[in-house]
C-alpha cells in the first residue's frame, strides 16, 4: 500500500525561503530544520513559531539544543505532538498514523539516510530524526524530511532504517524515539490571528529569556575551552561547534528572521533589533572558523572582540524588545 | 581574476574536503553548493584547507555556497 500525505516529489521539492536564501547558518538542528520543512508542507508557515529561538541559553557545556516547543506548534497551528509508543513493528505503527494524516518524526541511523551521502552514509552510525511523510511497505520505499530538504530512500535503506533485517535485530536494540504530529487537530491560525498569536509566544519567551547575558557567560567559558580545545583532533572540534555555536548562532539567525516577519506584518521599528540578531548570528559563524583555524594549527585565539560584540547585541536586542513586549 | 590553476585548485580541494553527493566536474561555478550535499561540518574542513593551500586567510566569515567560485575568489582576495 502506497501512503502519502502531500504529493512530494525528492528531485522537484521546493524548500521554505528558509532554507533557500543565503544564510550563516544554512542548517541549525536536525529537529527544527525538519520542523521548518514540515510546517512548509503542511501549508503554514514556521516563522511564526520562533519566539522560542530568543531565549536560548548557555546550558554548561553546550548552548540550548532548540526546538519548537510542543505548546506553541499547538496555539498557532492546531498541531498536537505526542510520542508514540512503540510496541510492534515500526513501519507498521508509520503506516497506521500517515492513514490517520499524521506524520511520524522517528529517530533513525544517518548511516541508512542517502541524503547524507558524502558524510553519514553508509559509512557512520549517528542519530538523527526524520519526518516521514511517504510510505510503501510492498516496495520498501520511503519518503522522509531531513535537515532542510525532502528526499526518499527504497531497499535496503528501508530495511535499515526501520531495522528489518535479521543482522540488525539485536536483542539489546532498543526501540527509537518517535513522535507523532498530529496535524489538523484544530485549524491553524492565519493573517492577524497567527500574528497576534505569534506576539504572544513573544511575550511569553521574552519572559523566560536568560537571568543574565549569556554571551558573557560564555566568553569566560570559551577561554577556558580553548585551553584544551586546540590540544584536540579537528573532529572533536566538530562536535564541539555543533553544541556550542551552531546552536546560539543559527538560533539568533532564525530570531532574526522572526523578527523582519513580524515587522512586514505590521509591526514597525523591529529592524535594529532583527539586525542585532543577525550580528550573533554572523560573529558565531566567524568564531566558529576563526576557532577552526586554531584547532588545527594548534595555536591560541584572541576571541574577545567577537565575543563582546555578541554580548552587546544580545544586550540591544533584549533592551529593545522587552522595552517593548516585555512586562 | 583566477587562474586556471587556481580554479583547477579550488575543485581539487572541494573534491577532497567537500564530501558532495555529486561530481565536483558537473557543478559550475554558479551552482549552489549546499544543494550539491555541502554540510556546515564540510564547509569547515574546505575553508581551511583553501587556506592552507594559498596560505591565505579569508577575508569574511564565510562564503555564499550559491555562485560559490566567485565567492570564494573574493572571501580569500585572489
Amino acid at each position: 500500500v502506497n501512503l502519502r500525505l502531500w504529493d512530494l516529489d525528492a528531485n522537484t521539492y521546493v524548500r521554505h525561503p528558509l532554507h533557500c536564501v543565503d544564510r550563516a547558518w544554512p542548517e541549525s538542528n536536525c529537529y527544527v530544520d525538519l520542523w521548518i520543512e514540515l510546517l512548509h508542507s503542511a501549508g503554514a508557515d514556521p516563522l511564526a513559531a520562533m519566539p522560542f529561538a530568543l531565549a536560548v541559553d548557555l546550558e554548561g557545556d553546550q548552548w540550548t539544543f532548540f526546538k519548537f516547543p510542543a505548546a506553541d506548534l499547538d496555539v498557532l497551528y492546531g498541531v498536537t505532538v505526542f510520542e508514540l509508543n512503540v510496541w510492534r513493528s515500526l513501519a507498521a505503527q508509520v503506516a497506521e498514523q500517515l492513514v490517520l494524516g499524521r506524520p511520524a518524526i522517528v529517530e533513525v541511523d544517518a548511516f541508512y539516510l542517502p541524503d547524507t551521502s558524502g558524510t553519514s552514509y553508509r559509512s557512520q552510525h549517528v542519530k538523527t530524526s526524520i519526518a516521514i511523510q511517504a510510505l510503501d511497505s510492498d516496495d520498501r520505499r520511503l519518503g522522509y524530511f531531513h535537515n532542510a530538504g525532502y528526499y526518499e530512500l527504497e531497499d535496503e535503506d528501508f530495511a535499515g532504517v526501520f531495522r528489518l533485517e535479521g543482522h540488525l535485530t539485536d536483542p539489546e536494540y532498543l526501540p527509537p524515539y518517535v513522535e507523532v504530529a498530529k496535524l489538523g487537530n484544530r485549524p491553524q491560525l492565519t493573517g492577524r490571528a497567527l500574528h497576534e498569536a505569534s506576539i504572544a509566544l513573544l511575550r511569553s519567551h521574552l519572559a523566560r529569556r536568560p537571568f543574565t547575558n549569556p554571551f558573557c557567560s560564555y566568553a569566560e567559558r570559551f577561554r577556558s575551552d580553548l585551553e584544551w580545545l586546540v590540544a584536540e583532533p579537528l573532529a572533536y572540534f566538530h562536535n564541539y561547534a555543533f553544541a556550542t555555536l551552531r546552536q546560539c548562532g543559527a538560533a539568533f539567525e532564525l530570531a532574526g528572521a522572526y523578527l523582519r516577519w513580524l515587522e512586514a506584518g505590521g509591526e514597525s521599528g523591529l529592524a535594529p533589533a532583527a539586525e542585532s540578531c543577525t550580528r550573533i548570528a554572523t560573529a558565531a559563524k566567524t568564531l566558529q572558523f576563526k576557532t577552526a583555524s586554531a584547532v588545527n594549527c594548534h595555536k591560541t585565539l584572541d576571541a574577545s572582540p567577537m565575543l563582546d560584540d555578541m554580548a552587546k547585541a544580545w544586550d540591544e536586542t533584549m533592551t529593545m524588545l522587552v522595552a517593548r513586549y516585555g512586562s | 581574476m583566477l587562474t586556471s590553476d587556481q580554479t583547477n585548485a579550488i575543485r581539487d580541494i572541494l573534491r577532497e574536503h567537500g564530501r558532495l553527493a555529486q561530481d565536483v566536474a558537473a557543478l559550475s561555478d554558479q551552482s549552489d553548493l549546499f544543494e550539491a550535499g555541502l554540510t556546515s561540518h564540510a564547509s569547515v574542513n574546505l575553508m581551511l584547507a583553501l587556506e592552507d593551500h594559498f596560505q591565505i586567510e579569508f577575508r569574511q566569515h564565510g562564503f555564499c555556497r550559491t555562485k560559490w567560485m566567485p565567492s570564494l575568489r573574493e572571501a580569500l582576495g585572489l
